[in-house]
């Protein structure tokens, strides 16, 4: 083999090799786990709150159930430092319990957002939604009639009063590291939170600085243009009743309050919480833990009923725990077996719960509240026409407010009916709240 | 020469190129070929569920250049060459050879945010690993004196397959369990298995004159049922924090519905059988001596890919799926019927490719005794080119250019070879997540990349 063959071979080898080993090696360029926060959920962070929750049904214990997440910076060492921080309470929606954010990737949410600087440090504390009878709106009323607390519990009490130290803020203030003041303490809700959340904005003025919710019963009586809010649905609990145009002692006797008629449920829950006085029930606790719990029967309550005495009782509807027992209720719905208005209690009672009619008796209005809302023309129950309607009243004159409205739809084969999408919203309403809190 | 070697194949590799060419081999030889070959891929996912106006994240790693796994992979082949009175002057010959060679791999997906920390999908999340290797008894002669030559291979097929990918099954659950991101359930699936089939690969080689050479060749290779008894299903199941919401929902603990908010990885070994539909095809080739030393080739080959139709898997005999499983029930005390439905439910997605054709140029410059050098193109259409279904599965991106050259050293009776080959794939952007609509996943959104690289050394010795 000469010489200029030996070179030929050896330069044909470098360029096998060159070519073999010449592409360089770029990796996959998959991304790092992401950096968690080492904070934590506070998930049995139930609180009793006596006396706003004494006369709730199926709640003898007086249990205010929360789900708490606490950043690392907020605990105490050797994990934490015991930093304050800002507060965020979170409504769950009509049946949504204190997992719901939870479930909805909350807590990964979190320990991400914080730990890449995307927020702020946080505690976020999410509130129960009572299971029963639809979830009172976060609402308590004021007509107790004999009853020291309404049958509904005192919820928008205790979510927003500052001066009560069994309130929630307070409680919070006083348990975990929290920044004090207004600007520093945000609340959100989906649903019927949302409702909740500017309720309690509204009745404590002083509290909230910042507001994030997604479509809700937010305009009871609607708006010119978009609808009538509720009253569009009286004949639809009907339907879901399967009592519409029946007789009144049908309507009134057979109205079903169970979770699976869930529009109709909210209707019960408001007239638990509005119109409380024809659901008086004499209660006291005995709490019989020791004695055999009758089947189908309010297991923890001995409860009689005592029914006050309404002029008129059109809409009065008879409940019951459970064929055969001694256990029973009332309430008085706002609508008739027709499914029309009956003013007496919607005019007097609903009306002057909605949220246009707090904002206008609020002492500090929303003013310095930072807004955000999620919408969707495919939320269920009428409730994007009710949160445009509610849009425009904090937009326009008198108030003028800025809303940051973040308009969103569902895909194709998931509407956005209910809160499918929360898990996507979260992200923003986190860093809305955020921002809001400053530095 | 890019692959226009039809007309002019000379060696033991005629058994894929030409058979016929075997009659103009004029002495016994064995040789063999080893390829390196490198798939340089590049995919950016966008991978997300359009609603109204928001992309909705899914877990994919988007927007971010994702490469497959660097890999050299090597791809060996071989002949021997005799003749023999058999016949007349009938050439033999038997080769091993990959006529069908794919492979690539990506890692894409890690469950999003909700699920935690708590799955880790295995890196082969997409990948299609197939082999087909040819076992082929050729014989080559010569029909009419110095102008017809007639070749034929009867090739026994074996085909190994190592397919997996990444499905999203619906959640069974009703609202809120199934809200995002919990309306689909990642399926990651692995099957791997191989198979046997039959093939003739027929040539014909005319020579109208003294310098021109002119070939022809068809492919018919059978389908080859590919089985085996591994398929690994795995289902990363949400995670509902609240089991009270659950209970409440008339899941209680123990029930199917239970099962599929309890954050569990449930699995399942399955048998498995598909249909591989190898491609037909057909090639003419012509060679023109322009000079002593130097000859121009031109081919033109067309392969029905229509005929193939992806890996539509079918599982069978389940064994090993998570005792979870089959200790759900129903709450109404019916069997765990339902769940083993939905574990071993068919997700079969077939692709739709079309024909395609290739046309090589190439040529070949005798230097000496002791060089001979090569060069050539090809212009390679896409079988996926109007795909509609497109995963990472099969990056075919569309037409391909190539370019390759090498040496042949001859010393004494043996030929050392060198050759080197690049294709240049265009990049092609995906965008539809659902091409036909009908609500399930049969295509990956993304932009991709790729470029491919081979390098062959080989070696005859003629005796």
């Amino acid at each position: 083999m000469n010489k200029k063959m030996i070179r030929i071979l050896a330069l044909s080898l470098l360029l096998t090799l060159v070519i073999v080993t010449g592409c360089d090696n770029r990796g996959t360029n998959i991304p790092a786990r992401p950096v968690l926060d080492r904070g934590g959920a506070w998930i049995a962070a139930d609180h009793i709150f006596s006396p706003q929750l004494r006369f709730q049904f199926q709640n003898d214990l007086e249990r205010f159930p929360m789900w708490i997440y606490i950043p690392q910076v907020a605990w105490d060492p050797p994990l934490g430092e015991s930093r304050p921080v800002p507060v965020l309470i979170l409504l769950a929606p009509q049946f949504g319990d204190k997992f719901y954010y939870a479930n909805h990737g909350l807590e990964t949410l979190l320990k991400e957002m914080i730990a890449d600087g995307t927020i702020q440090p946080m505690i976020v504390a999410c509130v129960a939604n009572s299971p029963t009878f639809g979830g009172y709106l976060y609402a308590g009323g004021t007509n107790f009639e004999n009853l020291p607390y309404p049958t509904s519990g005192a919820y928008d009490y205790i979510i927003g009063n500052l001066q009560d130290s069994l309130g929630l803020v307070p409680y919070l203030r006083r348990s975990l590291h929290i920044l004090p003041g207004r600007q520093k303490t945000g609340i959100g809700g989906v649903g019927m939170g949302a409702y909740g959340a500017f309720r309690a904005a509204l009745l404590y003025d002083t509290t909230f600085g910042s507001i994030t919710v997604t479509d809700g019963p937010l305009d009871f009586d609607g708006a010119p243009g978009l609808g009538n809010g509720l009253v569009d649905l009286f004949d639809d609990a009907l339907m879901e009743q399967g009592l519409l145009n029946a007789n009144d002692s049908l309507f009134r006797n057979t109205f079903d309050s169970s979770s699976a008629t869930p529009l109709s449920n909210m209707f019960i829950g408001g007239a638990f919480a509005f119109s409380p006085h024809d659901t008086v029930i004499y209660h006291h606790m005995v709490r019989p833990f020791a004695t055999p719990i009758p089947p189908d029967a309010y297991p923890e309550v001995d409860s009689t009923l005592k029914i006050n005495n309404p002029a008129d009782t059109l809409t009065k509807v008879i409940g019951f725990f459970g064929p055969g027992t001694p256990y029973r209720f009332n309430y008085h719905l706002p609508f008739n077996a027709n499914g029309s208005v009956y003013a007496p209690i919607w005019d007097n009672f609903w009306v002057t719960e909605n949220l246009e009619n707090l904002l206008d008796t609020a002492n500090n209005k929303l003013n310095g509240v930072d807004i955000w809302i999620g919408t969707t023309n495919q939320a269920k129950y009428n409730f994007y026409q009710q949160t445009q309607s509610w849009i425009n009243t904090l937009t326009s004159p008198p108030y003028n407010y800025t809303v940051t409205e973040r308009p969103y739809q569902g895909t194709p084969s998931q509407p956005a009916t209910a809160d499918q999408y929360l898990y996507d919203l979260l992200k923003e309403m986190l860093i809305f709240h955020s921002e809001s809190f400053g530095n | 020469m890019g692959g226009a070697f039809r007309a002019l194949a000379d060696d033991w590799t005629a058994a894929y190129y030409n058979p016929a060419a075997y009659a103009l081999i004029p002495d016994n030889q064995f040789g063999s070929n080893s390829a390196f070959l490198h798939y340089r891929n590049e995919l950016i996912p966008n991978y997300r569920r359009i609603a109204g106006n928001d992309a909705l994240e899914t877990g994919f790693f988007n927007d971010r250049s994702i490469y497959n796994p660097h890999e050299i992979l090597s791809s060996p082949s071989g002949g021997l060459v005799i003749r023999t009175p058999v016949a007349g002057e009938t050439v033999f010959g038997f080769s091993i050879y990959q006529p069908f060679d794919y492979n690539v791999t990506w890692t894409l997906f890690r469950p999003l945010t909700t699920y935690g920390t708590r799955f880790t999908l295995p890196t082969d999340q997409y990948r299609t690993n197939l082999d087909v290797v040819a076992f082929q008894l050729s014989a080559g002669r010569e029909f009419q004196e110095e102008q017809l030559y007639l070749g034929l291979g009867l090739q026994i097929l074996r085909a190994d397959l190592i397919f997996s990918e990444i499905l999203f099954r619906d959640n069974p659950l009703p609202q809120p369990f199934d809200d995002r991101p919990y309306e689909l359930i990642p399926q990651w699936a692995k099957s791997d298995g191989h198979g046997w089939g039959f093939g003739l690969r027929g040539g014909l080689l005319w020579k109208p004159n003294e310098k021109i050479n002119i070939g022809f060749t068809a492919h018919l290779p059978s389908s080859i049922t590919i089985s085996g008894d591994s398929t690994q299903l795995n289902f990363y199941l949400p995670d509902v924090a609240d089991t009270a919401a659950l209970r409440i929902a008339g899941y209680s603990l123990g029930s199917i519905g239970f099962l599929y908010g309890s954050g569990a990885q449930i699995n399942a070994l399955a048998d498995f059988e598909t249909k591989l539909k190898l491609p037909p095809s057909a090639g003419i080739g012509m060679a023109f001596d322009v000079t002593e030393k130097l000859t121009v080739a031109l081919d033109a080959q067309y392969m029905l890919w229509s005929q193939f139709d992806g890996f539509e898997f079918t599982y069978s005999n389940f064994s090993r799926i998570s005792k979870l499983v089959d200790t759900s029930f129903l709450i109404d005390g019916a069997d765990t019927t339902y769940i083993r439905d939905w574990v071993t439910q068919n997700t079969a997605h077939p692709v739709e490719w079309d024909n395609a054709g290739r046309v090589m140029l190439g040529a070949r410059y005798e230097a000496s005794n002791l060089f001979t050098f090569y060069a050539g193109g090809f212009t390679d259409q896409s079988p996926a080119r109007k795909a509609k279904q497109f995963t990472p599965n099969f990056v075919d991106t569309g037409n391909k250019y190539g370019v390759s050259g090498g040496v042949m050293f001859h010393i004494n009776e043996w030929d050392f070879g060198f050759a080197s080959q690049y294709s240049s794939y265009p990049d092609l952007k995906i965008s539809a997540l659902d091409s036909d609509g009908d609500g399930i996943d049969d295509s990956f959104p993304g932009t991709y990349k790729a470029d491919f690289f081979e390098t062959v050394l080989s070696f005859i010795y003629r005796f």
